[in-house]
């Protein structure tokens, strides 16, 4: 692959939006799987609730968020690497064709409408999946002190 | 008089009726061309076990068979909805001229393989 299919991938990738997803999944999805892990393992451990929520609040906690997220980044190169994989079964004249299509204002506006789509879906999922977690946590801490 | 409001207001909504017929059916023509329909059908399927799992941790309760058969048909008029929004039939039509070309078709093609790998 040349340096300019790579970098017109590149752009197609980002024009499409798709690094846009994975880092709404990791800024969203991840918080709420450690938090989860965290909680169980510090129980296991036997820790009362006020132990883990002040675990939960500390600066210790936001450090391993943040290398969670990073690693979940890693999965943006991943994917990028399986759009150049993806894309690269397409010709240079297809390739060009088919980033025409995206620019013209239909392609685009279908484009633009996918996305969202997908976005929203995953936004809808990550709000009821809040609600549920907060809801789990709030019966722990009930069974707890009953 | 009346009745000529009646029947005006009658015959718009048959028309109306008829327009978001096509429109439907366009949607869902534009959908299954451009392989969007296969894309997020599986959306629900394949992001539930995760959030299912992180729920597991606090004992929640998790996303079962029932709401996740809600949630698929619940995406499907979502993406129809999304669609018929944004796009005029005209913009429809030229989508799905163009997924039928065999470029569009490869691309369908190479896009979903992607998403099984």
């Amino acid at each position: 692959m040349t340096a300019a299919q790579k970098n017109a991938i590149d752009a197609f990738v980002e024009s499409f939006g798709l690094d846009t997803l994975i880092y709404l999944i990791a800024d969203e999805i991840t918080p709420i799987t450690m938090k989860g892990v965290v909680r169980k393992n510090l129980a296991l451990q036997n820790k009362t609730n006020e132990e883990i929520e002040l675990f939960l609040s500390s600066e210790n906690f936001s450090q391993m968020i943040v290398s969670a997220k990073a690693r979940m980044l890693e999965g943006i190169k991943a994917n990028k690497l399986k759009s150049y994989m993806q894309y690269s079964k397409l010709n240079p004249s297809e390739f060009a064709a088919y980033a025409e299509f995206n620019a013209t204002e239909y392609g685009a506006k279908f484009l633009k409408t996918t996305i969202n789509l997908l976005g929203n879906m995953l936004q809808s999922l990550i709000s009821e999946t809040r609600v549920r977690f907060r809801a789990g946590v709030e019966k722990q801490k009930e069974v707890e002190k009953s | 008089m009346r009745l000529l409001v009646t029947l005006i207001a009658f015959t718009s909504f048959l028309f109306s009726q008829q327009d978001n017929e096509i429109n439907n059916e366009l949607v869902q023509n534009l959908i299954q061309v451009s392989g969007v329909e296969e894309q997020i059908q599986d959306l629900p399927s394949s992001i539930l076990p995760s959030l299912n799992q992180a729920l597991e941790f606090v004992e929640a309760e998790a996303f079962g068979e029932q709401r996740q058969s809600e949630i698929e048909d619940s995406v499907f008029q979502m993406t129809i909805e999304e669609y018929r929004s944004n796009l005029s039939e005209a913009e429809m039509l030229l989508v799905i001229d163009w997924y039928q070309t065999p470029l569009g078709k490869k691309i369908v093609k190479i896009e979903n393989l992607e998403d099984e790998m």
